[in-house]
């Protein structure tokens, strides 16, 4: 240990350094001239023009989208996609999905659809019809839609592996044009604690033009 | 004092310098895989600019060397304690260097050459020191006709707090709050810290919270959200463009909740500051009005800068741009001077260069207004790595040409002498070119 002394008073060195943290209440020390050219302080302009929201009942959504929704406080939006109208993430590293999906037609249908989901989970049996329509209902864009809950190791489309102690929450609601599909998945904590937030979202999801 | 000299040994030993280059090579590995999600100046914010490393984020790495094809290990974030980072690491091999290659070394002329290299690698060292430390990189906008004496960070950010005069021809000066005392403060939903910022003639203290890196102001369409202020709600976004990939730090508009609180009585204003907004938010005190604001870092240039004409030169036969070329005047306490910059010559003057970065004729955009993004950079170390790189050339050409005429057993000072005399020549040749 040759170079023990050395050594602890570098480590030493190092510690300090790194307890210099932040104080929570800062003077402001820095202050700046503004040049003769910049444009004039605009004054009490309303949020709706200082966040170029004008055109009072345009939405700041994407125009494309045929859907509104309200996102939960937390949750950060991802661009919508081909597959995905509606998607976003939750969670301190953004573990948890939550997204809604639409296929035209039947889409292979309620029973196919739910026990892939449940698949997807490592369930090893399929609910049967009569199962199915004992399943919890919840309000999905104004029709009662089948609630599935299911804990397991979850493996989506495409993983290698089971992410495991996953829970998914989804809702399906299948109409002869169309097949509307919302989907929550996370680890089994983060999701129970984002359920009152996933019902709420559900609850707020509109057709544009029919709010 | 046996301690200072097991000290001193220490700090002067090869393994040391082993030990950081080892792990500056690490560090750099890392970082660039980082880049891939987290975009390049985050990246080299949290491996090269900082003191200590607080995590990795393997998963992000993992991804990138397209090991997920094989196991997708997810968001897996290694955290760090005491991980020196990439800015101490060079420091302490600036100390080692210091130590080991000019103090300690054995002074004879045989390592006259490796003394004059060692010392040129310290003064690149510096130099990204000096360059971290002062240089200002940032954009000047102007339209035709125009005229501006500030420039605009890439990458800063700031909050500024103006009191507005009644009288427009009054002196403006704003307080700046800088984005390295409140980027921290992100949040999850409301349960976020804040951070309370103060000044003696500021009637209010203001409190900064939720900061998010890219978001945008929502309206509140059903009144729902517990934390709306005024009717609309701070959206963050993902930082991802259009095709899915990391979105550049440039593109990002960030933004924060800000809550003045009066001195006196503890009352409470709240409003959303962003990038994307066309104003600031206003707040009032007594008949006092203050306006506050979340944007770029300004920085002022010692000259003003007025945009007169701009020219593009399209490629033969094609709409493809071979040229932008603005036409400047270049004022200075009522003196004019007629500069042009165009690509890839950029005009100099005071310390700053200013390039032309960006161009819009008005038509593809649709505003009908010409106008020019100058680029500008001010680098008080901008030339001392060429020079640094130079002197290492001689000082190795020095050892190895006294190392050959020794194996060769010729005068190693004549040997040394002819090597000198070529690079003079060289340099006299290059001079004769540029001039």
């Amino acid at each position: 240990m040759k170079l023990s002394h050395p050594s602890t008073a570098l480590l030493g060195l190092l510690v300090l350094t790194a307890c210099d943290r932040v104080e929570e209440r800062m003077e402001i020390t820095e202050q700046r001239q503004v040049s003769s050219f910049a444009r004039a302080a605009a004054v009490n302009i309303p949020s709706a023009t200082r966040f170029f929201d004008d055109a009072a009942e345009e939405s700041t959504e994407p125009k494309q989208n045929p859907l509104l929704w309200t996102t939960p406080a937390g949750w950060i939006e991802q661009p919508a996609s081909q597959m995905r109208m509606i998607d976003m993430r939750f969670g301190p590293a953004g573990e948890g999905e939550c997204y809604l999906s639409a296929m035209p037609g039947g889409a292979g249908g309620m029973a196919a659809n739910l026990n892939r989901w449940r698949t997807q989970m490592g369930a090893t049996t399929a609910l049967t019809d009569d199962e199915i329509s004992k399943l919890p209902k919840k309000p999905l864009l104004g029709a009662d839609s089948p609630y599935l809950v299911i804990d397991g190791d979850f493996k989506g489309v495409g993983a290698e592996a089971a992410k495991t102690g996953y829970r998914l929450l989804g809702l399906i609601q299948a109409a002869p044009e169309l097949t509307i599909f919302v989907k929550m998945t996370g680890p089994k904590a983060l999701i129970e604690e984002n359920t009152p937030a996933f019902e709420a979202f559900v609850a707020s999801i509109k057709f544009r033009g029919r709010e | 004092m046996p301690y200072l000299r097991k000290l001193f040994a220490f700090l002067s030993s090869f393994g040391l310098a082993t030990s950081v280059l080892t792990g500056l090579l690490i560090l750099t590995f890392l970082g660039t895989l980082e880049q891939v999600e987290y975009g390049l100046v985050e990246s080299q914010t949290r491996y090269f600019e900082s003191m200590f490393l607080d995590r990795i984020d393997v998963g992000a790495c993992w991804r990138a060397l397209a090991f997920d094809a094989y196991f997708d290990m997810g968001n897996l974030k290694l955290p760090l304690i005491i991980v020196p980072s990439g800015y101490l690491l060079l420091a302490i091999l600036f100390v080692n260097l210091l130590c080991g290659g000019i103090i300690r070394i054995r002074k004879k002329p045989q390592t006259i050459g490796i003394f004059i290299s060692h010392s040129a690698i310290l003064l690149m060292i510096a130099a990204g020191a000096v360059a971290h430390q002062y240089s200002k990189e940032g954009i000047l906008d102007l339209t035709e006709g125009q005229t501006g004496d500030e420039f605009k960070s890439f990458h800063d950010r700031v909050v500024e707090i103006e009191k507005v005069s009644a009288d427009p021809k009054a002196k403006r000066s704003v307080l700046v709050i800088g984005d390295h005392l409140f980027r921290d403060l992100t949040t999850a939903g409301k349960d976020g810290k804040g951070r309370t910022f103060t000044h003696s003639s500021l009637p209010f203290d203001l409190m900064l919270t939720s900061y998010a890196p890219h978001a945008q102001a929502r309206r509140d369409k059903d009144g729902s959200r517990t934390d709306a202020i005024d009717g609309y709600f701070l959206q963050p976004l993902a930082a991802q463009d259009a095709n899915g990939g990391t979105m550049v730090d440039e593109q990002r508009l960030a933004g924060c909740i800000a809550i003045a609180k009066d001195k006196k009585d503890g009352s409470e204003q709240r409003g959303i500051i962003c990038e994307e907004s066309s104003a600031g938010w206003t707040v009032k005190s007594g008949s006092d009005t203050y306006l506050i604001n979340l944007g770029r870092r300004t920085w002022a240039l010692p000259f003003s800068l007025r945009l007169d004409h701009t020219e593009q030169e399209k490629h033969p036969g094609t709409e493809r741009a071979r040229r932008f070329t603005s036409k400047v005047t270049k004022l200075t306490d009522g003196h004019e001077e007629k500069r042009v910059v165009t690509m890839n010559e950029p005009v100099r003057s005071g310390g700053y260069a200013i390039f032309q970065q960006s161009f819009d004729d008005g038509v593809t955009s649709g505003t009908k207004v010409k106008r020019s993004g100058f680029q500008v950079v001010q680098n008080p170390s901008d030339h001392w790595p060429l020079i640094s790189c130079i002197i290492v050339g001689i000082g190795l050409l020095i050892h190895f040409s006294m190392a050959l005429a020794r194996a060769m057993k010729w005068n190693q000072w004549i040997a040394v002498a002819v090597v000198l005399g070529l690079v003079a020549v060289w340099f006299g040749l290059a001079l004769l070119k540029l001039l």
